[in-house]
């Protein structure tokens, strides 16, 4: 083994030239020691790496060595074959390779951004990062990477429109709550963040995203259902959203639902449905199988209405509440 | 993470992995066990959050255990999975059996050479912290806790923060009142340095049992720490000078002169420190008190609470208060020891999650169980029963149901000495508090970050109404000021002598006490830039006093207001004792302290020792040019002008 002779890097580029011919090793190895031994100097390559990015203490990271770093690291493939092997680098070193793939596409020339369009041109590093969720051991690590990857529209787009996106529900569902939690939060990003093209998608593949929606919603994970029913909400609230928001409250079903959490045991799923509910209701142009469930419920809607969370300080719940009660009333 | 437990176990059943052994502690968000792992034998500690009583965005709790899983440092408490069981979420930690160093102050303070170990093995954790970008932002002797040997490890994230770069700062108001450094306050703009400030202040607490300025209300000292003078040891107490020494590069008030984590390790106090095998005996203190403590018996240990997160404020702290305020902005405050997070400006988009928001509408209330619904089931309500529509899926294999008692035991058990703040905060805050909630008045609350919203958000309302809360920043958070907001109140019509006593108050007392308090009355930011006023915290507080009085004797009785300033003008006038005494000093020097507002133009006028009737008015004509005093009524300064006139009829000598 020779490395340790071979790999004094001179400058943060040769680094990531020595991390990638390490990295490759790391597969061809099969002894623990030199298994161990490599990852050491990937430790090591990593930490150098993500300090010389860092610039000296409160100093920019000087533009030379960023985009030295950067044009090596689009070179080399190193991005992915990060995130392929984050589970195998030690722990130090996985989270120093979330901090140089984010600061990497952090960077900015002008108006441009080369690593999101690098990426943008790679989409399997956006999917290899998603894939991450099923190790519990990086799960965090990659999730970080993934949150700042989705702050730009092209690659939450790849991530939205791939089929993979479709994956989100196992990793919420069959995750211990801390890597669930940031799987959801990571799919709340894609459907929140750039409103415009969500929208676009969600018009285009209404009844396959609805399909898995619905399936969260009736989770009996008390956080995913919480969770995903005060997502539902915001989604259906959002201006850009307007053509799903009048299919989604033109469904049956849907109003059955939330009728039905309205009455849910847990307080919280109550409020979250009220905040869903309150649209069908709000609704001018009721489809007439909409209006007729509510007129069919109209005398135990009013009834529950005015006792529902009635100890709420919250002025526009109440008042929104009362115009529910008047627009019943008025059924 | 080197976790021990296995992360396969991750998705089991946690009460069937788990045994649990003894209720360590219970608090507003829950309870805190000890517990086995059964497969390991590994004795843990796991937090169990109520998510149902909480409105919060559930998500927001997962950033402590991201942090949490983020640090593989001996010196910070280890995490080792999380489950979700029913509406409960189950925190299991490093099990801690020594206490927090609050805990282990009840016998008694700490010596120096103790206090060095701590201090040495904090900094550890805090330069593995720092290095990483993290701030913890409630370093206090609460989150500190010890092993059965003596180590000493950091604990509880919950309101930490991860800076994405060097370079970054945090603005958030976050910490707890007594511990937080000025910036903070000030949400000026922070980095790790400010956890070098709590060190600091946990440093003193350690040493005298208390921290600084814990004879005033909490509320109080969030206006004093960026106002007063640093705190310091009292030199004439003993303590050596590597201590005192320490203790002041901690306690800088100008983050850019305060030491980092590295440079305080080199610090001679902390090279001499010993091994922290010598810790044992605090421990061992602590146990033999618990034991000799009757009050104790039932409470083996709060310190796990401490340790898995979420505190045990709820059996310990009278204030116990994590309040939220909604204005236009979120706002968290805490009070006495419990954490406080105001998010009055969202200035960076690096800041913390609670810009995030929830919806404006979505305030969530307490409730009970999980439920389990259908899409299938009725469309009808039928007679609105729930049963035929959900399934509980509650029961948790233990439920805690010996709260009370322990509740009970922990309100009995005093600490001699701290009741003077206890009694006021009872008093200032009675209804806010919750029985359950009121403790010993000593241990600091803990960081109920995302737990116990409600109770929270209702308690807030109190300083809602005080009005207060909006003036943090600027003249301290206390109701005392706000009444000093009269201009707003209706006025009765007035006789003259109550409009002359009205603009008395507002004009001149209220203005020139705002001078010396060091408040530009208007900026606030200046407000906080005036270095040159750093006078202790009792003296700010007095002058605080006195201004409430004033402005509040100006609201009420405007005409006594008149009555009383001009028997002080007319007692100075006819006082030979006061002229024996002014006499004595130069007229720059008087007018310098009585009228700091005045006195920059008149020592610019060069005639500050012998200001002729003529060189005032000659400045008078001057005045609109002034900026310094731009807003000051021409009233004010007439007033000023008799009262030196009628000073100079009796002293002619000039």
């Amino acid at each position: 083994m020779n490395f340790f002779g071979r790999t004094k890097a001179r400058g943060p580029a040769d680094s990531i030239k020595s991390l990638r011919e390490h990295v490759a090793r790391l597969d061809q190895t099969s002894s623990a020691d030199s298994k161990r031994r490599i990852n050491e100097e990937i430790s090591r390559l990593l930490s150098s790496t993500k300090q010389a990015l860092a610039g000296e203490g409160d100093a920019d990271a000087g533009g030379d060595v960023l985009a030295q770093v950067a044009n090596e690291v689009y070179a080399s493939d190193i991005l992915n074959l990060m995130v392929v092997n984050l589970g195998k680098f030690e722990f130090e070193a996985r989270k120093d390779s979330c901090h140089i793939f984010n600061t990497l596409l952090r960077r900015q020339i002008g108006s441009r951004l080369p690593t999101v369009e690098y990426i943008t041109n790679r989409p399997d590093i956006v999917l290899n990062t998603l894939k991450c969720y099923s190790n519990p051991d990086i799960a965090l690590n990659s999730g970080m990477i993934l949150k700042e990857m989705l702050r730009y529209e092209p690659l939450a787009k790849i991530l939205l429109y791939s089929d993979d996106f479709y994956t989100f529900p196992q990793y919420i569902e069959n995750s211990t709550f801390g890597i669930s939690c940031d799987a959801f939060a990571n799919m709340k990003e894609t459907l929140t963040k750039h409103k415009p093209m969500v929208a676009t998608y969600l018009d285009a593949n209404y009844d396959k995203f609805f399909a898995m929606y619905t399936n969260l919603i009736l989770s009996a994970n008390y956080v995913t259902k919480r969770q995903s029913l005060k997502l539902l909400g915001e989604i259906l609230l959002d201006r850009a959203n307007y053509n799903i928001m009048t299919r989604y409250i033109s469904a049956e079903s849907n109003l059955k639902m939330m009728m039905n959490f309205l009455r849910d045991k847990s307080r919280n799923i109550q409020f979250e449905a009220f905040h869903v509910f309150k649209v069908f209701v709000a609704n001018p142009n009721k489809p007439p199988q909409i209006a007729s469930i509510l007129r069919r419920n109209k005398d135990k809607l009013l009834i529950f209405l005015k006792e529902f969370h009635n100890d709420k300080d919250d002025e526009q719940f109440n008042d929104e509440k009362q115009f529910l009660i008047a627009q019943i009333q008025q059924m | 993470m080197s976790s021990s437990i296995p992360s396969g176990s991750s998705l089991v059943d946690p009460s069937v992995a788990y045994t649990l052994l003894e209720k360590l502690g219970t608090g507003s968000f829950g309870t805190v066990w000890k517990a086995k792992h059964n497969d390991t034998g590994k004795i843990v500690a796991i937090k169990m959050i109520d998510l149902e009583s909480s409105d919060d965005d559930i998500s927001e709790i997962q950033a402590e255990i991201a942090h949490l899983s983020a640090c593989d440092s001996e010196f910070v408490t280890r995490y080792y999975g999380s489950f979700v069981r029913g509406w409960r979420l189950w925190i299991v930690m490093e099990y801690l059996a020594g206490g927090s160093c609050s805990d282990l102050l009840k016998p008694g303070v700490f010596t120096e050479g103790q206090i060095a170990i701590i201090c040495r093995e904090l900094l550890m954790g805090l330069l593995y912290l720092h290095e990483e970008g993290k701030i913890h932002r409630d370093i206090k002797a609460a989150n500190i806790l010890l092993s059965a040997n003596g180590a000493v490890k950091l604990a509880d994230f919950g309101v930490a923060a991860q800076l994405s770069s060097h370079k970054s700062q945090r603005h958030t108001f976050v910490g707890t009142p007594f511990w937080m450094a000025p910036e903070v306050i000030r949400q000026a703009g922070y980095d790790s340095r400010a956890d070098i400030w709590s060190l600091g202040i946990t440093a003193m607490e350690m040493a005298k049992g208390d921290p600084p300025l814990v004879e005033y209300h909490p509320m109080r000292v969030l206006f004093l720490i960026p106002k007063a003078k640093a705190p310091r040891l009292d030199e004439n107490e003993g303590w050596s000078a590597e201590f005192q020494d320490f203790i002041s590069c901690c306690l800088q008030k100008d983050p850019k002169d305060r030491a980092t984590a590295k440079d305080l390790l080199q610090h001679k106090f902390i090279r001499s420190a010993r091994s922290t095998s010598r810790l044992v005996e605090l421990v061992t203190r602590y146990n033999a008190f618990r034991v000799q403590s009757p009050a104790k018996k039932s409470t083996p240990s709060k310190t796990l609470s401490k340790q898995a997160g979420g505190g045990d404020y709820g059996t310990i702290t009278p204030g116990t208060i994590k309040s939220e305020w909604n204005f236009d902005e979120t706002i968290r405050m805490t009070v006495r020891g419990a954490p406080v997070e105001l998010d009055l400006t969202s200035m960076s988009d690096d800041d913390d999650e609670w810009d995030l928001a929830e919806g404006s509408g979505t305030a969530r209330v307490k409730g009970t169980v999980r439920a389990n619904s259908r899409a299938t089931s009725e469309v009808s309500l039928p007679g609105l029963d729930a049963s035929s529509q959900t399934h509980s899926v509650d029961s948790l294999p233990i439920t805690p149901g010996s709260s009370d008692s322990e509740d009970a035991s922990s309100t009995k058990s005093g600490t001699p000495g701290k009741s003077t703040w206890r009694q006021r905060n009872d008093r200032e805050r009675g209804t806010v508090m919750r029985m359950d909630d009121v403790g010993d008045g000593y241990s600091t609350v803990r960081p109920v970050k995302k737990v116990d919203e409600i109770a929270s958000s209702r308690a807030s309302q109190e300083f809602i109404g005080t009005g207060s809360v909006r003036r943090i920043p600027d003249a301290g958070p206390s109701a005392k000021v706000t009444t000093a907001k009269s201009p707003a109140k209706p006025r009765k019509t007035l006789n003259a002598k109550g409009r002359a006593g009205q603009v008395l108050v507002e004009e001149v007392v209220l203005g020139v006490l705002d001078q010396v308090r060091g408040l530009g009355t208007r900026d606030i930011n200046k407000a906080y830039q005036v270095s040159t006023v750093n006078h202790d915290a009792s003296a700010v507080e007095a002058v605080n006093t006195v201004r409430k009085g004033f402005a509040d004797l100006g609201t009420a009785d405007p005409e006594l207001a008149y009555r009383v300033i001009m028997d002080i003008l007319g007692g100075i006038q006819s006082s030979e004792t006061v002229h024996a005494q002014i006499r004595d000093m130069t007229m720059a020097a008087m007018v310098d302290r009585s009228r700091p507002g005045v006195a920059p133009h008149i020592r610019r006028e060069g005639g500050a020792d012998k200001p002729s009737g003529v060189e005032l008015n000659d400045l008078r004509g001057k005045r609109p040019s002034d900026d310094l005093i731009k807003d000051r009524s021409p009233l004010a300064d007439m007033l000023y002008l008799r009262w030196l006139d009628g000073i100079k009829l009796k002293w002619p000598g000039s």
